[in-house]
């Protein structure tokens, strides 16, 4: 039932974006510092951080709703800083939806076809489309009070596509949802985005969400972009702490590289562990890093007593999962390390262990 | 747990509440009633005191001179409250302090502002004074103990009231409703015609119809910056010269129902205009 959307009349004209130098100042304090992204045509981008970070801020500022304090917007290679916000077509899906709430749901999705000036005819069939795109036809006479939070969420979505913007927004646009209908919305969007071909920029703080719609991420902390890339480049190789620690890694070491060994360079940390690691491009003897191993890579070997690369440990805490158990493994100098294994292996709590760091799988991160 | 049903009995408890109630406000207000229905000073049933209300224009006159000094004045009032809270909606530095100001003429009450009205405004006052100070008028206007005395004092009064309703009410529209109308296309003034307003509208009329028979029981005012010989002679001045004056209670009471009648007219078809638009809640619903 769900036909191709190209040929008919919600394609949008694809748009890139380019954000250059971008920032923002409230009065003393900077929400955006100098931001570069660039968005092609067709891409979904997301902006991913914790609460603070600027990624509103961002999408405010190509909303229009707020003005930059310095830098470029521009769509098509066009400034689009000096285009008052209602001139600017694009569609925006709020993060409680701003649906018109005395306004029907056609009525709400023919909003800004009125704006356009578009005859009533042509204005019908596209609404038409629009619900029947989010799979709500049916639902136009309702109010939105009478619909569900995903159902809201949709009209929303219907609301803004429907007037063919040169770019979508979504601001969490799944945050007010459950966790099922958070993954059903997922994959609606992912669909819709594969069908139209529209440019779709997207803030959220979960790391999942990111990960699966987007082609692109971009992850901020603080007002500055501390990486950009496709999620595989940033899950695999996050290039700072604080981007490790926000796409899922934990058991970090600070210290520096001293020594270098063949392909591998020798970390020692603040409180004298020592591991070695496999080198990358980046890094030079000298170098004060952040090292990283995720839980699935640390293993628990069965011996007496520790090489290089391993530490000795007690378990603390066994998170039994089904596919996986979840170790907390305190290790002699008091670190908490968490360690995932497959299965249930039989490590009861206070068990005396040793963990063994691969040094393949080890991970050479900036600090922040 | 789940809540026993209530007993026909348990409503007795209620009776130590509605007892003070009955006592206090029902019976004076059938009681009041009933003395309309009654010749001066004795019992009996009469509809004289209604017959003369509507035949003698010392009387009947009070609703037209009423209504002539308040129903423009409410207009002129929402006007002025609806334009200043709008301007001043969402949060900036120094909002409370405007928003105090605005709302402070509800802390003194009518007799302080109408001395203040009486300083400020009189032949020889500030205002005056400066009108012709700077040549715009050669004599002094005469702005207290008329009309116009009354209508000032109603309008500082109800526009404090209708500020310090509105402004909550304004602020209780979520603003992404309006950037999202601007998204969508639509000019300022387009977001206001076909979000804000319609929004804000049921809210709107309530206050505005609350403020508005509520200045109808106008006398402070009538009185001391008017002039209640014959301009500002109002349902309240008449009424409490009745019972005052002429120790006529029966002619009062008349006078004030009459009074209320109005009132819930007015209400009515404010109400009824209001069902006409959007009733609900301007907020968003997650």
């Amino acid at each position: 039932m769900v036909q191709t959307f190209e040929e008919k009349t919600l394609n949008s004209t694809s748009t890139n974006v380019q954000i250059e130098n971008l920032v923002k100042k409230f009065g003393q304090t900077t929400a955006v510092h100098e931001a570069n992204i660039d968005i092609r045509s067709g891409e979904f981008m997301t902006l991913l951080g914790p609460s603070g970070c600027g990624k509103t801020t961002i999408l405010s500022m190509i909303l229009g709703i707020i003005d930059a304090t310095s830098g470029t917007i521009s769509f098509n290679g066009e400034p689009i800083n000096h285009i008052p916000m209602n001139k600017r077509d694009v569609g925006m899906v709020f993060q409680n939806y701003a649906l018109f709430p005395h306004m029907t749901v056609s009525q709400n999705v023919a909003f800004g076809l009125d704006m356009r000036k578009v005859n009533k005819d042509e204005k019908k069939k596209r609404v038409q489309e629009a619900l029947e795109m989010v799979q709500l036809d049916g639902y136009g006479d309702r109010f939105p009070r009478e619909l569900s939070g995903g159902q809201q969420q949709r009209v929303a979505l219907a609301r803004a596509l429907v007037i063919r913007p040169k770019v979508l927004l979504l601001d969490e646009p799944l945050s007010n949802l459950d966790a099922k209908l958070r993954k059903d919305m997922r994959i609606q969007l992912k669909r819709l985005h594969d069908e139209l071909g529209i440019t779709i920029i997207y803030v959220t703080h979960d790391q999942e969400e990111a990960l699966s719609l987007s082609t692109k991420v971009a992850v901020m902390s603080k007002g500055f972009i501390q990486q950009i890339g496709s999620p595989q480049d940033i899950f695999l190789n996050p290039v700072n702490h604080f981007v490790a620690n926000f796409v899922g890694y934990s058991n970090f070491f600070e210290g520096s590289l001293v020594e270098e060994k063949g392909d591998k360079f020798l970390f020692k940390s603040k409180d004298g562990l020592q591991f070695l690691v496999k080198k990358n491009g980046r890094h030079r003897i000298g170098d004060n890093v952040v090292l990283t191993i995720k839980p699935e890579n640390l293993r628990i070997v069965d011996k007496e007593h520790p090489d290089m690369n391993e530490l000795r440990g007690q378990v603390l805490v066994s998170d039994y999962v089904g596919s996986t158990t979840g170790y907390d493994v305190k290790t002699e100098n008091g670190q908490i390390l968490k360690v995932n294994v497959l299965g249930l292996e039989p490590y009861p709590i206070g068990k005396k262990v040793i963990l063994h760091f691969n040094p393949d799988q080890m991970l050479i991160l900036d600090k922040e | 747990m789940q809540q026993p049903a209530a007993r026909k009995t348990d409503y007795l408890l209620l009776l130590p509440a509605l007892i003070p109630i009955a006592v206090l406000f029902v019976y004076p207000l059938i009681k009041g009633v009933l003395l309309t229905f009654q010749p001066t000073g004795e019992s009996g049933f009469t509809l004289d005191n209604y017959i003369r209300f509507f035949t003698e224009p010392d009387y009947y006159m009070t609703i037209f001179r009423t209504l002539y000094l308040v129903v423009p004045a409410a207009f002129l009032e929402l006007l002025f409250a609806f334009a200043i809270t709008y301007f001043i909606r969402g949060k900036f530095k120094g909002k409370g302090f405007i928003a105090g100001l605005l709302i402070f003429p509800l802390t003194l009450g009518s007799l302080i502002i109408d001395m203040g009205i009486i300083a400020f405004f009189k032949p020889n006052g500030w205002f005056n004074q400066f009108l012709m100070g700077i040549g715009i008028i050669d004599e002094p206007l005469t702005l207290v103990y008329n009309y116009w005395g009354a209508f000032i004092a109603l309008f500082i009064l109800g526009v404090a009231f209708l500020s310090s309703n509105l402004i909550g009410m304004m602020d209780s529209i979520d603003p992404n409703l309006e950037q999202a109308a601007r998204s969508l296309g639509a000019s300022e003034f387009t977001t206001f015609r076909r979000v804000f307003y319609p929004l804000i509208r049921s809210n709107l009329l309530t206050v505005f119809g609350l403020n508005l028979i509520m200045q109808i029981g106008v006398y402070t005012s009538a009185i001391i910056v008017g002039n209640p010989a014959s301009e500002t002679r109002t349902f309240a001045v008449v009424a409490f010269e009745e019972a005052m004056r002429y120790f006529n209670y029966n002619m009062s009471n008349t006078v004030a129902v009459v009074m209320a009648t109005t009132q819930l007219i007015v209400i009515a078809i404010i109400f009824a205009l209001r069902k006409r638009g959007f009733v609900g809640s301007a907020s968003t619903f997650k």
